[in-house]
């Protein structure tokens, strides 16, 4: 970007007035005009302004995801797991055996565990279905509210 | 008499001051989520956000909308404000953004000539003893600076109006501070001009 300097400044001049006479007049004119420009005041914003703001920073959603907290996020897993191929790679892989078996002893745990429900489930069921609907009923209620109320907007907060 | 030294004497005595930092309480208790705090802040510069917005976009309402839109941005980017900077230049230079993008709707849209609803920047606080032909002077210089382009108008809004200097002039235009005497000089030059024509067809 070209800056105006003060020699734009004077071509400026020259171009309007060439004549010395003609240049004290423009300026003298200018002067004045600065002066009229000075009086000019901004205006008042209508009187329910601040409390329309003060509304719609209540209303509003928190700040939006931006592209830069994606990538912010991207970057720490993107780190975390580099990092934790890194010390795997470290460690020789002498830690990757015990590490494979616990999953594989996981996997079937978590297995077992889902079967024995499934069990407890059927027999609350056959045994006491009413109460268990019911139960389920009023916790669906209970999520449902809470995460309505997780879900306000954190500006709401602001304003009282 | 040289001509810059006539041209450096028509500065104002706008000068740069140091940077006070009052805005950094409020900003800071804002953040934490201080109603008062907030409303504060935006009671400090909505005359001025208000008033850019207005001579920018040229409608009441359209001021009103932007301006308000301008507050909520900046509660929303509140963290991201760098509080070594001036409060009301961050939130002049996000008014300045949101009716530039207006402006360029505006413009995409070819809507209806803005003329028709122009806006009356006479309803500002006029003191007792304004006269009438002080007030009709005044009109005249609005009617004929509302001519202008948005660049103009802007620059002479915020150096004469709000009596920024050319530094903040620079910050809010994203433009380098010595382009903006230039941008001054050019400006004036037009309103002059207009204001002549304006004369002389009313005479």
């Amino acid at each position: 970007m070209s800056e105006p300097t003060d020699t734009e400044l004077e071509a400026l001049l020259a171009e309007l007035a060439p004549t010395e006479a003609e240049r004290t007049a423009l300026l003298e004119e200018h002067r004045q005009l600065e002066k009229d420009l000075l009086r000019l005041a901004d205006p008042l914003p209508p009187p329910d302004f601040l409390a329309k703001v003060m509304v719609r920073v209540a209303e509003a959603p928190a700040r939006p995801v931006s592209a830069a907290d994606v990538w912010s996020a991207v970057a720490i897993v993107a780190v975390t797991l580099v990092l934790a191929v890194g010390a795997l790679l470290v460690s020789g892989g002498a830690s990757s055996g015990g590490f494979g078996l616990a999953l594989a002893s996981l996997v079937v745990q978590l297995r077992e565990s889902l079967v024995a429900i499934g069990s407890a489930l059927l027999a609350l069921w056959t045994t006491a279905a009413l109460p268990m609907v019911v139960g389920l009923s009023l916790m669906l209620v209970a999520t449902l509210t809470a995460l309505r109320r997780f879900a306000q907007p954190s500006a709401a907060k602001v304003v009282s | 008499m040289n001509a810059l030294s006539s041209l450096s004497s028509l500065s104002l005595g706008i000068m740069a001051t140091e940077p006070a930092l009052p805005w950094v309480d409020d900003v800071r208790r804002a953040r934490r989520g201080d109603s008062n705090a907030f409303a504060s802040l935006v009671k400090s510069v909505q005359r001025q956000v208000y008033g850019l917005c207005l001579r920018l976009l040229r409608t009441e309402a359209e001021a009103a909308e932007v301006a308000q839109e301008t507050f909520l941005r900046a509660y929303q980017n509140l963290d991201r404000f760098d509080e070594t900077r001036p409060f009301d230049l961050w939130v002049l230079t996000i008014a300045r953004n949101q009716c530039l993008d207006l402006l360029r709707r505006r413009t995409k849209m070819k809507t209806d000539d803005v003329e028709d609803h122009a806006y009356n920047l006479q309803s500002g606080e006029p003191s007792l003893e304004e006269g009438a032909i002080l007030r009709q002077e005044r009109k005249s210089l609005e009617d004929a600076m509302a001519t202008l382009s948005v660049d103009d108008r802007e620059v002479l809004a915020l150096y004469y109006v709000q009596k920024r200097t050319t530094k903040e002039i620079a910050e809010v235009m994203n433009v380098a501070p010595g382009t903006i005497m230039a941008r001054l000089f050019r400006a004036r030059e037009k309103l002059r001009t207009r204001m002549q024509a304006a004369e002389k067809g009313a005479a």
